[in-house]
C-alpha cells in the first residue's frame, strides 16, 4: 500500500500577519478551537470512507496554519490518537507541528513533543525588530530566542525555522545578519522566502505605492546567491528551490508535494492529492463548519488532471528538487512520444546552463533556480 | 436638399420639427449608426434621412431630405459625392471654436459645385461662445459679406426652426428635368446581410421603381429592383424615387465593387447616353499591414476585411507576409483616421485581434537600373547602394489656429519638413496657415502634436498634392543581430539617426528581460546607428510551493505560458506586441 501524507490546517491566530494570505481567524477562545477540531475528526472519518483510506500507513502528518502551537498538547495528542483509529503510522513517522513564539515556551514545547510532535517548524521570519513590526508579526525578538533556545534543551533533532528576505529597505548586510543570526540556533533546516504579496492582504497596497523600496529582482538574485553559498558552506542541501537542510534533516512531509505522493489535506481551505485527484476544501469557516455539521463535503474545487498535464507537474515539481527528474522514470510513467519532447526541452535548456544533467538526471543549475518560473514555462506545453 | 449638418443639428432638425422619430427611439443621435461613431463624435459614413414639413411661412408642405457628411479630411471623396447630390448646404460653425481647417475645405467644394450656401452658427447657449467672431471668420473663408446667418443652439433647439424656414426660403428644389432616361447619383451604400449591398441614391433624372432593371453605369452590369425607399430615418419603402428625391435601392447586388459611390445608376433597357460627372475611383494614400494576433485568426481577418469593405468602398487589401508577424494583409486607407477606424471595426465587430504595423505612405524610387519601384512597405525597399533618387507624396495643409498659439504650430510644420505657403487672419484672433508637407510627417503624431502646441484650439485638413523628391533611407531593426520585419521603417536621411535611437531604447522598456541578453541595435544598411542592450532576467522564482500551491501555481504558469506564446519569436527572443506597435508611435 502507497504511502499517505496528512496536513490538518489549524485556521486561527493571534492576529492576522499584514503579509499572509494563508486562510486564519483571529480567534484566541479555546471552546472554538475545540469545537473546529471536533468537525475536522468529522471529515477525517468522512474522507477516509470516501477515499477508502482505512488503514493506510502514514508517514507524515503536518500541523499547520494559521498558529497551530495555539492548540494545547493534550488536544494534539487527541488528535494523533483519532488518526490511530483510522491509519497507521509507519515506524519512521515524521509529526511536524508550525509554532509561532508568541504562543509557546519551553515547557510547552516540551509537551508538545511528549504527546508525539517530533519535528517543529517555527515562523521566525526576521531576526530584526523593525521588519517583524512591518509584517505585523506577533511575536518579539526575545520570545523567538526563548523558543529557539528550547529547541536544543528538548534535544529536538529536528526542527526548521522560515526566514523572509526581500523586504522593504532590507540591505544585503541586514539580510546577511538575520542568516548569522539564525546559524547561532544550528537550526537542522531552513526555508527562505522571499517576500510575496498577494491582492487580498493589506501589504499588497503598500507595496503597489512603494515598489521602488524593495529590493528590485536583480538584488533580490544577489541576495539569494549569496545565501546558497553561505548556507553551502555551513553544510546545509539545498535540496530544495526554498529549503536548506542539513543531511537528513530534509522534510519529509513537503517531499510528498515535490514527489507528487498522495497526501490528504483535512481542515478548511486544505488540499488533498489523491489518485490522481487534486481537491480543495472551502475557505470559508463558516461553510466549512455547517457542511460537516450537514453531514455534506466540504469540498468546493476537485480536478482530474490529464495525461500532459500530469507529466508536466510532475517534472516541474521535481526539478524544484536537488534530485531532479530522471529521464527513466518519466518514460515508464508517461507516453514516449511526450516525454520525448520535455526531454528535448530539458535537454536545450541544459545547453544553455539553466539545467544540469548528470547521466540521465536533470536538475536545475544555480543560475536555472533564480529563474525556475521561466524554466517551467518553457517545459509547459 | 441640405448637407454639412453637424450630428445633434441633424437630429434636432427632424426630432424637435417633424418628430419623425419617437424620442424613446433615439439613442443619444440616431443619425450616427456605428457604435464607433457615436464614441468618437464622429461621422464616418454619409448618413441620409428625410422629412416632411409644413411651412407656416408659405403654407406649404415641403419635403427635406438631409445628408449627414463626415468632416474630416481622410473621408473627403465621400462629402464630395454627398454634395453632388445636394441644392444646398448648411455650413455649420461651431460658436465656441469658430472655424476649422475642414469647414474651409468643405466650403470650397460646395462653391465649387455652385451650391448654396446656408452658414449656420452652433452652440450659442455655450458660455465660451462667440457668435460675432464665428460669423466674421466665416465671412473671411467664403469671402462674402452679409451672409444669411442663423443662430442655433441645437442642444436647446434654438434658432432651429428659423433654420428650416431658411432652408425652404434659400435652397431651391431640385431642377426637374424633362428626361426620357434615368439617371441617378449613388453618395452611399451599405451592406446588409440578407438583402445585399444597398445603394443609397438622388434621383437626378427619370424615376425608378421596383421591378426595373437598372445598370451601374462604371461596370455595365444590371440589376433587379425588389425594392426602393426613403429614409425617415428608417428605411421605408415607397413606389418610386422621381427627380430630386433621395432614397435607397435595394437590387440583390453582392459586391460594394457594384455600387461604388459616385457612380451613376441607369435603365438597364433604356441607358442614358452619359453618367452624371464627377466620379472617380478613390487612391489609398496610406499603408499599413495588419497581422491576426492569433495566427490561427488569419481566415477571419480575411473575411472580416472582405465585410468591412462592403461598407467601405475606400478600404483596399491584399495578402502579405512578414516574418515576424506571419501572414497578413496590407491594406490601403484613405488616411490616419481611416485607417484606425478600420482597425477598431475590426476588432469590435468581428472579435479579430490585430497586429498593425507603422503606417507608411507609398514612396517612388528610382533605382540605379533606372526602374521606377513603387514601395509600399518598408521592406520593398532596396538597399542604398541601388538608389538612385527617392520621392515621397505631399499634401497641402490647411491649418487654422488661434493668433497665440501660431509660433508652436509654425515650429511644428518647420520641424516636418513643411514649406510655408501661406498665412491669412480670418478675424484678429484665427488665423490660417498652408504648408506643404510630406505625408508621411503627419501620419506619426502630427495632429496629436498639433492639438498639443494650439491647447487643442488648431484643425487641420489637407490635400494630396504630388510627389517630390526627397532623402529617404530604410532603417533596420536588429534584434540579437536578427532583423526584424515588422519593424523597419522608411525615414527621411536627416531624422533616421534619431528615430533610430528612439525606437530602441523605446524598445528596451517594451521587451521585457528574458532568459537571454537581449541586443537591439538600428541600422541603415549595414551600418548601426543606435545600439540598447536588454541584460538577462535575473530572477523570477516562484519560492513557496507546497499542496494547495500546486494547482495554483501551475495555472499561473499556464497563463504566463500563454501571455508568451502571444509574443513573436524572433530567434530565442519573444518580442511583444506593444513593440511593433512602439514603431506606430515612435516620437520625433
Amino acid at each position: 500500500m502507497k504511502e499517505l501524507s496528512l496536513y490538518f490546517h489549524f485556521p486561527f491566530c493571534l492576529k492576522r500577519c499584514r503579509y499572509c494570505d494563508f486562510v486564519s481567524y483571529p480567534r484566541r477562545d479555546r471552546s472554538f478551537h475545540l469545537e473546529y477540531e471536533k468537525a475536522v475528526f468529522q471529515e477525517i472519518a468522512w474522507k477516509v470512507e470516501e477515499e477508502s483510506l482505512w488503514g493506510r500507513e502514514l508517514s507524515t502528518v503536518y500541523l499547520g496554519g494559521g498558529t497551530p502551537s495555539l492548540l494545547f498538547p493534550e488536544d494534539v495528542e487527541r488528535m494523533l490518537n483519532y488518526l490511530q483509529g483510522f491509519f497507521t503510522f509507519s515506524p519512521s513517522v515524521e509529526i511536524t507541528m508550525e509554532v509561532n513564539p508568541e504562543t509557546v515556551n519551553g515547557d510547552k514545547i516540551k509537551a508538545f513533543q511528549e504527546a508525539g510532535v517530533n519535528r517543529f517548524s517555527v515562523g521566525v521570519q526576521s531576526f530584526n525588530p523593525r521588519f517583524l513590526y512591518f509584517l505585523g508579526r506577533s511575536s518579539s525578538l526575545g520570545q523567538i530566542e526563548n523558543v529557539l533556545s528550547s529547541m536544543e534543551k528538548i534535544h529536538c533533532s529536528s526542527w526548521s525555522l522560515d526566514l523572509l528576505y526581500s523586504l522593504p529597505f532590507q540591505s544585503l548586510p541586514e539580510w546577511q545578519q538575520d542568516i548569522e543570526h539564525a546559524l547561532i540556533y544550528h537550526p537542522p533546516h531552513l526555508s527562505i522566502y522571499n517576500l510575496t504579496l498577494s491582492p487580498v492582504v493589506p501589504l499588497y497596497s503598500f507595496a503597489r505605492r512603494h515598489s521602488r523600496v524593495f529590493p528590485s529582482p536583480d538584488e533580490e538574485a544577489l541576495y539569494f546567491e549569496w545565501t546558497m553559498e553561505k548556507l553551502e558552506q555551513e553544510g546545509y542541501i539545498h535540496y530544495e528551490i526554498s529549503n536548506f537542510a542539513q543531511p537528513g534533516a530534509e522534510c519529509s512531509h513537503n517531499l510528498t508535494y515535490w514527489r507528487g505522493g498522495e497526501y490528504l489535506g483535512v481542515g478548511v481551505s486544505a488540499w488533498s492529492y489523491l489518485g490522481g485527484r487534486r481537491q480543495k476544501n472551502t475557505s470559508s469557516l463558516k461553510n466549512y463548519l455547517r457542511r460537516l455539521e450537514e453531514g455534506k463535503s466540504p469540498l468546493t474545487f476537485q480536478e482530474e488532471l490529464e495525461a500532459h498535464q500530469k507529466l508536466a507537474e510532475d517534472i516541474m515539481l521535481r526539478l524544484r528538487t536537488k534530485e531532479g527528474v530522471q529521464s527513466s522514470y518519466l518514460l515508464t510513467r508517461y507516453r514516449r512520444g511526450e516525454v520525448e519532447t520535455k526531454l528535448k526541452c530539458l535537454e536545450y535548456l541544459s545547453q544553455e546552463g539553466f539545467i544540469i544533467k548528470e547521466g540521465e538526471r536533470f536538475a536545475l543549475s544555480k543560475k536555472g533556480i533564480l529563474v525556475a518560473n521561466q524554466i517551467f514555462q518553457e517545459i509547459l506545453d | 436638399m441640405v448637407s454639412l449638418l453637424t450630428l445633434t443639428m441633424a437630429n434636432q432638425l427632424s426630432l424637435e420639427i417633424c418628430r419623425v422619430v419617437p424620442k424613446e427611439k433615439m439613442k443619444e443621435q440616431f443619425l450616427d449608426h456605428m457604435d464607433l461613431e457615436r464614441e468618437r463624435g464622429i461621422t464616418i459614413k454619409a448618413k441620409a434621412v428625410r422629412m416632411e414639413y409644413f411651412s407656416p411661412s408659405t403654407g406649404e408642405k415641403y419635403i427635406l431630405n438631409l445628408i449627414d457628411t463626415p468632416g474630416h479630411a481622410d473621408f473627403s471623396y465621400e462629402v464630395s459625392r454627398s454634395l453632388a447630390a445636394c441644392e444646398g448646404v448648411l455650413l455649420v460653425v461651431d460658436a465656441s471654436q469658430g472655424v476649422e481647417a475642414q469647414t474651409l475645405a468643405h466650403a470650397r467644394l460646395a462653391i465649387s459645385q455652385g451650391l448654396v450656401i446656408l452658414p449656420v452658427i452652433n452652440k450659442i447657449d455655450l458660455p465660451a461662445a462667440d457668435p460675432e467672431r464665428a460669423m466674421r471668420e466665416v465671412e473671411a473663408i467664403l469671402g462674402e459679406d452679409h451672409l444669411p446667418f442663423t443662430m442655433v443652439s441645437a442642444k436647446l433647439g434654438t434658432g432651429v426652426e428659423e433654420l428650416i424656414e431658411k432652408i425652404v426660403r434659400f435652397i431651391p428644389p431640385p431642377p426637374v428635368e424633362d428626361s426620357p432616361f434615368l439617371r441617378a447619383l449613388i453618395f452611399d451604400s451599405v451592406y446588409d446581410s440578407y438583402r445585399g449591398v444597398i445603394p443609397f441614391i438622388r434621383v437626378k433624372e427619370g424615376e425608378i421603381k421596383k421591378g426595373m432593371e437598372i445598370m451601374m453605369f462604371s461596370t455595365r452590369k444590371s440589376f433587379s429592383v425588389s425594392e426602393v425607399g426613403v429614409f425617415t430615418p428608417q428605411r421605408t419603402e415607397v413606389d418610386s424615387l422621381g427627380p430630386g428625391e433621395v432614397g435607397y435601392v435595394v437590387a440583390n447586388i453582392r459586391r460594394l465593387e457594384d455600387s461604388q459611390v459616385g457612380d451613376t445608376i441607369t435603365s438597364a433597357s433604356h441607358p442614358s447616353p452619359s453618367p452624371i460627372p464627377g466620379y472617380k475611383k478613390v487612391k489609398p494614400l496610406v499603408f499599413c499591414s495588419f497581422y491576426p494576433v492569433d495566427y490561427e485568426d488569419y481566415s477571419r481577418l480575411k473575411e472580416s476585411l472582405e465585410r468591412l469593405q462592403l461598407n467601405d468602398a475606400s478600404l483596399s487589401f491584399e495578402a502579405d507576409f512578414s516574418e515576424a508577424l506571419g501572414f497578413g494583409f496590407r491594406c490601403g486607407f484613405l488616411g490616419l483616421l481611416h485607417m484606425e477606424i478600420t482597425q477598431e471595426r475590426m476588432e469590435r465587430e468581428f472579435g479579430v485581434e490585430v497586429v498593425a504595423t507603422a503606417p507608411h505612405v507609398v514612396y517612388h524610387v528610382l533605382s540605379k537600373s533606372g526602374e521606377i519601384l513603387e514601395v509600399r512597405s518598408p521592406r520593398d525597399f532596396p538597399p542604398p547602394s541601388e538608389i538612385e533618387e527617392t520621392e515621397e507624396p505631399y499634401v497641402e495643409m490647411s491649418i487654422t489656429v488661434p493668433a497665440e498659439y501660431l509660433g508652436g504650430v509654425m515650429d511644428l510644420c518647420q520641424s516636418r519638413r513643411g514649406i510655408f505657403k501661406d498665412m491669412v487672419y480670418l478675424s484678429e484672433k484665427l488665423v490660417l496657415l498652408k504648408y506643404d508637407l510630406p505625408l508621411a510627417e503627419i501620419l506619426l503624431d502630427f495632429y496629436d502634436c498639433l492639438k498639443a502646441v494650439s491647447r487643442g484650439y488648431a484643425s487641420l485638413d489637407y490635400e494630396f498634392i504630388g510627389y517630390r523628391p526627397a532623402k529617404l533611407v530604410r532603417v533596420d531593426i536588429l534584434v540579437n543581430r536578427e532583423k526584424v520585419d515588422g519593424l523597419s521603417f522608411i525615414s527621411p536621411e536627416e531624422s533616421a539617426y534619431y528615430r533610430g535611437r528612439a525606437l530602441v531604447s523605446r524598445l528596451k522598456e517594451l521587451i521585457p528581460r528574458q532568459l537571454f541578453p537581449i541586443s537591439l541595435q538600428a541600422a541603415i544598411g549595414g551600418k548601426i546607428i543606435a545600439r540598447e542592450d536588454i541584460p538577462a532576467l535575473r530572477k523570477d522564482v516562484l519560492q513557496k510551493c507546497y499542496g494547495g500551491d500546486i494547482t495554483r501555481k501551475r495555472k499561473l504558469l499556464e497563463k504566463q505560458k500563454e501571455g508568451k506564446k502571444r509574443m513573436k519569436a524572433v530567434g530565442k527572443v519573444r518580442i511583444p506586441q506593444e513593440a511593433f506597435l512602439a514603431v506606430m508611435k515612435s516620437e520625433k
